[in-house]
C-alpha cells in the first residue's frame, strides 16, 4: 500500500506542478496575447487592448455578432465595438464581460445587450460548461463567473481548479491565433453571414413545454448584474429582442413581458427595444434577408441595424 | 455512474480501499456490494432482473452437473438457457415484435413503455455461456453463490463487458490470497487513463462532429455525411474499447485479469480478421455457442454461409432490437461469406500497397455498415447511404470549425501514433517489464491525465454500449 500511495501522490504532485506553469505560462505567453477568436478570448483582448475608448459595446450571442452593425448605428454619436460571442445564450457571457472590461479600464457610454427571452427558460438551458467554456480562463478575474462555477455542480468545482481545464478545447485555438495577431485588421467584431435560407430544409421544432414560471435563476441573476454594474458606472443600457424566421417558443410574448417586467422593476432607466415581432420590421421577413431560421445574412443585418438605429433615436 | 465521472472515482477509492484491507470471505462481500451500488446507480429496482438470472442459472448449472443421464442434463440446460433468454427477450425484443407484429397487421398488442435494464445483453450472455460450459463439462458448477453472483455481476464488466468466461474469472473469483500488488495496481492505472484517453478525448470530440451531421442529416451533403460515417467508426471504437480499456484497467487494481477485448481491429486485412480484433468477447461468444452449434464450416460451402449470416444476424439482434441491427449484423455476415468465397478471410499480403488497400476497403466496407448502427431509424440510414453513394461532391462539403477540427486531428494522429506505434507491439504488462517502464508508464499515465484536461470533452455523452 505504501508504494501504491507514493505512487499516486508523487503522480499528483507532478501534475499540480505541471498544471500551475502551463496556466502561468499559457495564460501570459499566448491566450494573452491572442486578438481574434472567441474560444481563445481574442476578441475580447481585441476590445480591452484596441478599442478601449469605444463609445458603446454590443454584448450578445450570435444574433448580436451577426446581425448589428456598430458602423450603422449613427445615432448613439460614436464609436461602438460588437462583442458578441457565437454559440451562448449572451447574459451570462455579457455578465461577466463587463466585469472584465471594466477591470481593464474600458468605460463605454452604451451598452447595447441583445437578449432571448427563450434562452431564460429552464428548457433551454445549455450545459454549464458550455454556456461558460470561452470565459473559463478568466475565472480569477470574475467573481460572477466563480460563482456560477459554484452553482454548477462538484464535478465542475474540482476540476475549475486546474488550470490546465480552464483552457479545454481552447488551447489549439489559441496557439493558431497567437501566431495570427500581427495580421488582424482594424475591426469593430461585427461579422456579417453569407447565404441564403432554404426554406425547404426548415425543420424547427416549436417547444411547447414550457412551464411559464420556469426562468432559470441564475440567469436573472447574471442580467440583474450587467443592469446594476451599467447603474453604478453610469452606462447606458438598451436591452434589444431581435426577431427570428420561425417562432421557436409559442407564447414568445408572455416570456418577452415577463422579462420585460424583470428589467424595469430592476432599473426604470434600462430601455427594452423588442423588435421580436417580425411583422413589425418593414423588409425583413422575406427569406431573402436571412441565412438560416435564427440569423439574418448580411443584407438582412444592414436592415436590422439601421432599424435599431432608428428605434434608438426613438429611447 | 459512469467510468469517466468524478462520482466514479470517489466510489473507486472508497470500494478499493476496503478491497486492498479485506481478505477471504470479506473480499467477495465487498466486491458483491460494490457490484449492486454500481449497478443501482442507474435504476435501483433493475438489480433484482440480475438476481433473478443470476439465481436461474446458478440452480440450473448445479442441476446439470447433478443429472447423471444425458436427457436430464439437457433438460436443465434448456430450463436455463429458456428462462434467461426470457428475460432477454422480455425487457429488449418485446416491443420489437410486438411493433412488427402489429405492423404486419396480425395483432394490434399494446407497446410495453420500458426502459430496457443498463448491460442486460452482456450479463445474459455471460450467464448463458457459464451454463453452457458447465453442460459441455469444460467447467464444474460453482457451488458459492457469492462466488458466482460476483462472476456475472462484478462491477468493472457489469454494464458493457468485456463478455467474461467461468474458466478465467472463476478460479480468480476463488482465490481468497488474491492480493492487490502494486504491479497490478500500476498497469491497472496506466490502462484506465488510456480508456479515459480514448472516451474523453478521442471518442467524445469526434462525436461533437458526428452528432451534429447526423442529429442534421438532411442539411448535409453525401460528402459530409461520409465524413462524419468515418468520424463515427473512429468513435464508436475509442468510445467502446475506451470502455473496455478502464474495465480491465480496473478490475487490474483490484488484481483480476480480464481478456483482452479489441486489437487494432481497423488495420485489419479482412473483415474476418477485423472481426476477431474487435469486440473480441462477442464475436468468441458468437462463433463458440451460435456458429459452431449451427454446424460451422464442418457441413459444406453453402451451410457455412449460412451459418455465417445466421451467426452475424443474431450478432446484430444482440446489439439492439431494431431491424438497423439486423441489417447491420446481415451486411457483416454477406462480407464474411463473400471473404471465405473468394479465400480472403486470413490471409496475409506480402506486399505493402495490397496490404494497405486491404485496410482501406476493411475500413471503408465496415465504416458503410456503421451507417446503420448510428441512424436512428431505417429509413434515416436508407437516406444517409444513399447520398453518400450518390452525392459525393466535395463543393458540398461542410466543414468544420478550426478549433474541432484541429481537435480532432491531434486527437486522431495521438491515437495512430500510441495504438500503432507503442501499444500494438507493447501491451502494458510489457511496458512495465521493461527497463524504466515504471517511469515510462507513470509519464504517459500523466500525458492522458493532462490531455483529457486540455481537450476532453467533459460533456460528452454516455457509453454507446450502455444501450445493449
Amino acid at each position: 500500500m505504501r508504494l501504491i500511495l507514493i505512487k499516486i501522490a508523487s503522480i499528483i504532485l507532478i501534475l499540480l506542478l505541471i498544471d500551475k506553469l502551463f496556466g502561468f505560462f499559457f495564460y501570459n505567453y499566448v491566450f494573452k496575447k491572442t486578438l481574434s477568436g472567441e474560444l481563445s478570448g481574442g476578441s475580447l483582448h481585441y476590445l480591452i487592448e484596441k478599442k478601449k475608448n469605444v463609445d458603446f459595446i454590443i454584448f450578445g450571442s450570435s444574433r448580436a455578432k451577426h446581425q448589428i452593425d456598430p458602423e450603422l448605428i449613427s445615432n448613439l454619436n460614436g464609436q461602438g465595438y460588437n462583442a458578441g460571442i457565437n454559440g451562448v445564450g449572451g447574459v451570462i457571457y455579457a455578465s461577466v464581460m463587463m466585469e472584465i472590461v471594466l477591470k481593464a479600464g474600458s468605460k463605454p457610454k452604451v451598452l447595447i445587450l441583445q437578449l432571448d427571452s427563450k434562452h431564460f427558460l429552464k428548457s433551454n438551458e445549455n450545459k454549464p460548461m458550455k454556456e461558460i467554456n470561452a470565459l473559463y480562463p478568466f475565472l480569477s478575474q470574475s467573481l460572477f463567473l466563480r460563482q456560477y462555477v459554484e452553482h454548477s455542480g462538484w464535478r465542475e468545482k474540482v476540476l475549475s481548479n486546474s488550470d490546465i481545464y480552464r483552457y479545454n478545447s481552447k488551447a489549439y485555438i489559441s496557439i493558431v491565433n497567437y501566431f495570427k495577431r500581427n495580421r488582424i485588421k482594424d475591426n469593430n467584431g461585427f461579422i456579417p453571414l453569407e447565404g441564403n435560407l432554404d426554406t425547404l430544409k426548415l425543420v424547427k421544432p416549436v417547444n411547447n413545454q414550457i412551464n411559464p414560471e420556469d426562468f432559470y435563476d441564475l440567469k436573472l441573476k447574471a442580467l440583474k448584474n450587467v443592469i446594476n454594474t451599467c447603474k453604478e458606472n453610469n452606462i447606458k443600457l438598451y436591452i434589444v429582442f431581435p426577431p427570428e424566421f420561425i417562432e421557436s417558443i409559442n407564447d414568445k410574448d408572455f416570456y418577452n413581458n415577463k422579462l420585460k417586467v424583470f428589467i424595469y422593476k430592476e432599473s426604470n432607466s434600462v430601455r427594452v427595444i423588442d423588435m421580436s415581432n417580425i411583422k413589425n420590421l418593414k423588409g425583413l421577413s422575406g427569406p431573402e434577408n436571412w441565412k438560416d431560421e435564427d440569423h439574418f445574412n448580411g443584407v438582412g443585418a444592414s436592415k436590422f441595424s439601421k432599424s435599431l438605429n432608428d428605434s434608438l433615436a426613438i429611447y | 455512474m459512469i467510468f469517466n465521472s468524478l462520482d466514479f472515482l470517489v466510489f473507486f477509492i472508497i470500494i478499493f480501499l476496503f478491497f486492498y484491507f479485506s481478505f477471504g470471505i470479506t473480499r467477495g462481500l465487498i466486491l458483491f456490494i460494490s457490484s449492486c451500488i454500481f449497478y443501482m446507480w442507474f435504476i435501483p429496482s433493475y438489480v433484482i432482473i440480475l438476481f433473478i438470472t443470476i439465481f436461474i442459472d446458478y440452480y440450473a448449472a448445479i442441476h446439470i452437473e447433478e443429472s447423471e443421464s444425458k436427457i436430464g442434463k439437457k433438460k436443465h440446460l434448456i430450463i436455463g438457457i429458456v428462462n434467461t433468454c426470457i428475460v432477454l427477450f422480455f425487457f429488449k425484443y418485446y416491443n420489437f415484435f410486438v411493433d412488427n407484429l402489429n405492423y404486419l397487421g396480425f395483432t394490434s398488442i399494446k407497446h410495453w413503455d420500458i426502459i430496457l435494464p443498463i448491460g442486460l445483453s452482456f450479463h445474459v450472455f455471460q450467464s448463458l455461456s457459464y451454463v453452457i460450459e458447465v453442460y459441455r463439462g469444460n467447467i464444474r458448477a460453482e457451488r458459492n453463490l457469492l462466488i458466482y453472483s460476483n462472476f456475472v455481476m462484478m462491477f468493472p464488466q457489469l454494464v458493457a463487458g468485456p463478455i467474461e468466461r467461468a474458466d478465467n474469472m472463476l478460479p480468480q473469483l476463488r482465490d481468497n490470497q488474491n492480493k492487490v500488488s502494486y504491479t497490478d495496481f500500476s498497469i491497472g492505472f496506466g490502462r484506465f487513463f488510456w480508456g479515459l484517453f480514448k472516451k474523453v478525448a478521442v471518442a467524445d470530440v469526434v462525436s461533437q462532429y458526428v452528432d451534429a451531421v447526423y442529429n442534421n442529416y438532411l442539411h448535409h451533403s453525401g460528402s459530409t455525411l461520409l465524413l462524419a460515417t468515418f468520424l463515427f467508426a473512429i468513435q464508436i471504437y475509442c468510445d467502446f474499447s475506451g470502455y473496455s480499456d478502464m474495465a480491465i484497467g480496473v478490475a487490474r487494481m483490484l488484481g483480476f485479469k480480464f481478456k483482452e477485448n479489441f486489437s487494432i481491429p481497423y488495420f485489419s486485412k479482412s473483415v474476418t480478421e477485423f472481426w476477431r480484433r474487435w469486440h473480441i468477447s462477442l464475436s468468441s461468444w458468437l462463433k463458440d455457442y451460435i456458429y459452431i452449434s449451427f454446424g460451422g464450416n464442418r457441413k459444406g460451402t453453402l451451410i457455412t454461409y449460412r451459418n455465417l449470416l445466421l451467426t452475424m444476424l443474431i450478432g446484430g439482434l444482440w446489439h439492439g432490437a431494431s431491424w438497423n441491427f439486423v441489417i447491420w449484423g446481415g451486411l457483416n455476415g454477406i462480407y464474411l461469406s463473400f471473404e471465405k468465397l473468394l479465400n480472403i478471410s486470413m490471409d496475409n499480403p506480402k506486399n505493402i500497397i495490397v496490404k494497405l488497400l486491404r485496410i482501406g476497403y476493411v475500413f471503408v466496407a465496415i465504416s458503410f455498415t456503421w451507417i446503420f448502427f448510428r441512424a436512428s431509424t431505417l429509413s434515416q440510414a436508407k437516406y444517409i447511404a444513399y447520398k453518400i453513394i450518390t452525392d459525393l461532391s466535395p463543393a458540398k462539403f461542410n466543414s468544420l470549425s478550426t478549433s474541432i477540427l484541429l481537435s480532432i486531428t491531434i486527437s486522431l494522429l495521438l491515437l495512430l501514433l500510441f495504438e500503432f506505434f507503442l501499444f500494438r507491439k507493447h501491451s502494458f504488462d510489457k511496458i512495465y517489464l521493461m527497463k524504466h517502464g515504471k517511469k515510462y508508464l507513470n509519464i504517459l499515465t500523466i500525458f492522458f491525465i493532462i490531455y483529457v484536461l486540455l481537450n476532453g470533452n467533459f460533456n460528452g455523452a454516455q457509453f454507446i454500449y450502455f444501450q445493449f
